[in-house]
């Protein structure tokens, strides 16, 4: 039985390995602005953000249009995929649950489906880059298919008294949902498919300047209530007899947790497409970094290591190497499913 | 039997529990009417199926009864709020948290919620509490230990650890032996008998173990398929009868005079016996064990007398010696019942 | 002389026996200058057509043998698929083939088409309303009944391989593989129409045809060449932060070369498209004056409309300056019927890149969005 007793060492550890992590935010945040197509110095950068000498405006452009909005959302939508993942990994206290698991991003899907699609196949017009509201038509759709799964997830949630059941159910709306996309896909031009198959494998690059502040208005609102259900997720994690024992309204707490994970889910899949393994992964590295369950602590912690990881990913997708962007959900998976495995084996001693 | 003079922790009144099938009404036990003192410990025994778990479960409120009431401090619970409930009635069941990095005194300072508000901080207060909590309970040297690394012993003493950090007037719990190895089991008994004695709790357990709560609980309640709810001390119920009757239907006796729990099969044969104590004790023993009954001289033709020293044990068929063994070891090992064929 | 008039004689005999049409033209070698993909043979009565296949650079991914349809189909051509010409029922997956078969004066022999809601032909369109032509594909979707129903004797398809032409051989119907974009140059593509042509048994007109609009687009090259200026020019747009730019070698390089104009990709390798970051090609072209882009909205493109799409399109030079040339795939059919007038698509660069070279050129397909 191999205990470690760190009685006094714990929490400097653990704080230790949090000043880390802003550290290492700030470090990659300033990474992904110099790095890209465009090679961007440090004193270049420093210049050009601060307007301390005339600046060269493609480079302005590039760090205040491109690198920067995607640079944020990333870390943005990182660290609310975590927390969303969390959430619902300790709701039903099930390590393999994630942000996807009501099946809210495959209502997102759903909708944007409709959109690039549906219609597509049933005018004479596709769709493919949209008229008046133009890029917000994406995500609207998305966030109004997300949130119409949410709503049904809600019902469900209040008279269905058993989680697996609950989780049984959401894995058959994705499942609905997916097969409807299939036969959208089947009758849908070349080009629109293309663009849906896009869109599906998520981008951190597509919330404009302008758009960027309400995305991260929308997703700290989230976080934020998220980090007031702290006590909340400790008592679920106890098991439902415990945790109503201990005066928990088990019902209202659970409602609350699929609202709050459900809406940075769907906020941020409308946003950003679907982003895939984050929620999954972030949680675990975090418990097994900061070894305890105690959410005071994960929630926040969570969200820093998903904002890395998602910086991380997002640096990794934009390297020159590869002429475009690599769509994202395509490097989350290839860097954060080693590092998983690696946990697993070193924990395995 | 309702106490009115001394106010108890729990009181029913016409308590009916079972569950709903659809739309039928299934009850498994009709109009209980018990009460729960404090500083008491009352053992819920019976068979399988007789309601045991329905019946910790309505009143621990997880599910409602069907007809009838009952009161939790003199007060009926339909006018308890959650937290309120949370801080008088604390529960210990046979499931674990199954969650990953658990420490022991994470699941005790869980017990302090109904107190801290809705952020979960603790105050001086809760802090003591907890340190109390795992000091009676003889814990407190593991309070960083992961959950899932403990004994089931320890495990058993961190959640009622929780229980008594959760500082409520009544504990329940659902079977706090079933995992635990003999000595386990004493202790645990033990230990629940010092919180009701020492700090006037209102303890209920279910168990299977009969011997158990027959041992240590001040009071016990019988439940059974078809009979009513019987309630009393448990040296009352052994002697009036009503214990061997919760049992007869089911092929096993319940022997008053040893206070123990005998198949309900008819003795092989019949013998008295003259010893010392306890070597008296342990040939009766041997002999039950045989399938031969131990009676008063006149009813039997068949005696065994053993010396003072306890050696020499001799078997008389009617003052005629049949056999002898020259100590309790070599009686042990040789007798059988076909001795009494013999002529 | 004598001694060889029984053997010429006999050689008459024995060879026109295979034959019960005289032949109409003399071993006319069908030359093609610009298209690379298809070559035309001519055997007297006979024309033997060979597409080829992107995928294999050994086996020819069509061989087509065409016979007058009057005679029997002649023997010693197994490699070949007969197809008696003239045609008469043609089935197309293709849209531009819809507008070739059009420009040979066969636009009755189209029975069936895919995906009507993108077809822009005005005959066809309304004998899809009135029933006399069917929609036969989706999509990727072909509907084997319905195109076995609208009974055409060939089908011009896109693609080349695949389970998909096998069935629809099983049906009887003559596949015949219609790859006028695999062309890297307007002219070539164009040539496409003379191999229409040899289906309708229309190789004259087509070949005239065709060489009016050869000499019409080299002569405005040659005007867009020897101008004072050649602007540069960029294209394409992003999809989902990915943007897909011309090639260095494709159709449209070619295109903006021969309209006067300075691609600023040249160099880059590529046949087709190149995918590039957004941030490259903001890089490389914000200070691009001219910029084409095809879009496909409801309606005309306006500046807000496409401000909307992404607000970055305004940091772009071209924007700023009126630069900005635009085609509506849903309302313009450039890629219809553009293929078929290189000339005319031409025409449409040059009078915006070169305002002084064309007055009074009225564009069709190319439109210039305010500033």
């Amino acid at each position: 039985m191999n205990v470690k007793h760190h009685t006094l060492k714990r929490p400097a550890v653990r704080i230790t390995l949090l000043i880390s992590g802003v550290m290492l935010t700030l470090v990659l945040l300033l990474i992904n602005l110099m790095v890209g197509s465009v090679d961007i110095s440090l004193p270049q950068l420093l210049n050009n953000l601060t307007g301390l000498e005339p600046a060269d405006t493609t480079i302005v452009a590039i760090l205040f249009k491109f690198r920067l909005p995607q640079a944020i959302t990333a870390l943005v939508a990182g660290a609310g995929l975590s927390v969303a993942g969390l959430m619902m990994q300790s709701l039903f206290r099930n390590p393999l649950a994630d942000p996807s698991i009501l099946g809210i991003s495959s209502g997102a899907s759903l909708g944007v489906a409709l959109l690039i699609l549906g219609a597509g196949a049933g005018s004479g017009t596709a769709f493919l880059t949209s008229g008046i509201l133009g890029d917000l038509t994406v995500t609207i759709a998305a966030l109004a298919g997300a949130i119409l799964v949410m709503m049904v997830i809600i019902v469900f949630a209040r008279t269905i008294q058993s989680h697996s059941n609950l989780l049984i159910l959401g894995i058959m709306v994705g499942y609905i949902t997916f097969s409807a996309v299939g036969i959208l896909k089947y009758y849908s031009p070349r080009e629109a498919l293309q663009r849906f198959v896009i869109w599906g494998l998520g981008s951190f690059g597509e919330v404009s300047q302008s758009r960027l502040g309400l995305f991260v208005l929308l997703t700290t609102i989230g976080l934020a209530a998220s980090f007031l259900l702290s006590k909340t997720l400790n008592l679920m994690l106890l098991g439902e007899h415990y945790a109503q024992n201990l005066g928990l309204n088990i019902r209202r707490a659970r409602l609350f947790i699929i609202l709050i994970s459900g809406f940075l889910t769907a906020v941020i899949t409308a946003y950003c497409g679907p982003v895939a393994f984050l929620g999954l992964a972030v949680p675990h590295l975090t418990r097994n970094l900061f070894q305890t369950s105690s959410h005071q602590l994960l929630l926040p912690a969570s969200a820093l290591l998903g904002g890395i990881l998602a910086l991380l990913c997002n640096l990794a997708a934009r390297l020159p190497v590869f002429n475009g962007t690599l769509p994202i959900s395509a490097v989350t998976a290839l860097i954060g499913a080693p590092v998983v495995i690696w946990l697993i084996f070193k924990g395995n001693k | 039997m309702n106490q009115t003079s001394k106010k108890a922790a729990l009181s029913t009144s016409e308590l009916t529990i079972g569950y709903h099938q659809g739309r039928q009404k299934i009850s498994v036990q009709q109009q209980i009417n018990v009460t729960l003192q404090h500083g008491e410990l009352v053992a819920l025994i019976g068979p399988n199926g007789s309601g045991k778990s329905t019946l910790l479960r309505t009143l621990a409120g997880f599910q409602p009864p069907l007809s009838g009431d009952f009161q939790l401090l003199g007060r009926g619970v339909k006018t308890y709020t959650r937290n309120e409930w949370a801080r008088t009635i604390s529960i210990v069941l046979t499931e674990m948290p199954g969650a990953d990095k658990l420490t022991v005194s994470d699941l005790v300072a869980s017990g302090r919620s109904p107190y801290t508000g809705f952020s979960g901080r603790l105050s001086g207060t809760d802090r003591r509490a907890i340190s109390l909590a795992m000091t009676s309970t003889g814990i407190a040297s593991m309070h960083n230990h992961y959950l899932n690394r403990l004994s089931d012993g320890e495990r058993q003493r961190a959640l009622i650890a929780k229980s008594l950090a959760q500082d409520t007037p009544i504990i329940m719990l659902d079977e706090p032996a079933a995992f635990l190895d003999f000595p386990g089991r004493i202790r645990i008994m033990h230990l629940l008998r010092q919180l009701a004695h020492n700090q006037q709790k209102a303890i209920m357990i279910t168990t299977h173990d009969i011997g158990l709560a027959l041992q240590y609980s001040d009071r016990l309640w019988l439940v059974s398929q078809d009979k009513p709810l019987l309630e009393g001390i448990p040296e009352a119920l052994a002697l009036n009868g009503n214990l061997q009757q919760y049992f007869t239907g089911q092929q096993v006796d319940f022997d008053v005079n040893s206070g123990k729990f005998l198949l309900d099969v008819p003795p092989l044969n019949n013998v008295s016996v003259e010893a010392p104590v306890p070597l008296l004790f342990w040939l009766t023993h041997a002999l039950n064990r045989h399938q031969i009954n131990v009676t008063s001289t006149t009813q039997t033709p068949f005696h065994i007398v053993a010396t003072h020293s306890g050696h020499v044990i001799s078997f008389f068929k009617k003052e005629k010696l049949i056999k002898t063994w020259t100590d309790e070891s070599d009686f042990f090992e040789h007798f059988s019942a076909g001795l009494f064929n013999m002529p | 002389m004598k001694n060889l008039f029984l053997p010429l004689f006999l050689l008459l005999v024995l060879t026109s026996c295979d034959r019960t049409s005289v032949s109409t033209h003399d071993n006319l070698e069908v030359k093609q200058e610009f298209a690379r993909w298809f070559t035309i043979e001519k055997k007297d009565s006979l024309t033997l057509i060979t597409v080829r296949n992107p995928f294999d650079t050994i086996q020819p991914s069509a061989r087509l043998l065409l016979y007058p349809r009057q005679s029997n189909p002649p023997r010693g051509f197994e490699e070949y698929t007969a197809v008696p010409v003239p045609l008469q029922r043609i089935s197309c997956t293709s849209s531009t083939a819809i507008t070739f078969a059009g420009k040979c004066g066969h636009i009755d022999a189209v029975v069936s088409v895919s995906d009507a809601n993108f077809v822009f032909n005005k005959t066809i369109k309304s004998r899809l309303v009135s029933g006399d032509v069917t929609e036969v594909a989706q999509g990727t979707e072909i509907w084997y009944e319905k195109l076995s129903q609208s009974a055409p004797e060939a089908i011009f398809v896109s693609m080349f391989d695949g389970q998909e032409l096998d069935r629809i051989r099983d049906l009887g119907i003559i596949v015949i593989p219609f790859a006028d974009y695999l062309e890297t140059t307007p002219l070539g593509r164009a040539e496409w129409l003379k191999f229409m042509g040899a289906f309708f048994d229309e190789g004259e007109k087509t070949s005239r045809l065709f060489d009016t609009i050869v000499s019409q687009y080299q002569e405005i090259a040659s005007l867009a060449k020897n101008a004072n200026e050649h602007p540069a020019i960029f294209d394409g747009l992003p999809i989902e932060g990915s943007w897909y730019v011309s090639g260095g070698q494709s159709y449209m390089a070619t295109m903006y070369r021969d309209a006067g104009a300075s691609y600023i990709w040249a160099g880059e390798q590529g046949a087709a498209s190149n995918v590039m970051a957004y941030e490259k090609v903001f890089a490389g072209a914000a200070e691009t004056p001219w910029w084409r882009m095809v879009v496909n909205i409801p309606g005309t493109l306006t500046k807000e409309k496409l401000l909307a799409m992404d607000e970055r399109y305004g940091l772009f030079k071209a924007v700023k300056t009126g630069g900005v040339i635009w085609s509506n795939a849903a309302t313009i059919p450039l890629f219809e019927e553009g293929v078929a007038e290189p000339h005319l698509v031409l025409s449409d660069l040059v009078c915006y890149l070169h305002p002084t070279l064309l007055p009074g050129y009225k564009p069709r397909y190319y439109f210039r969005l305010d500033r």
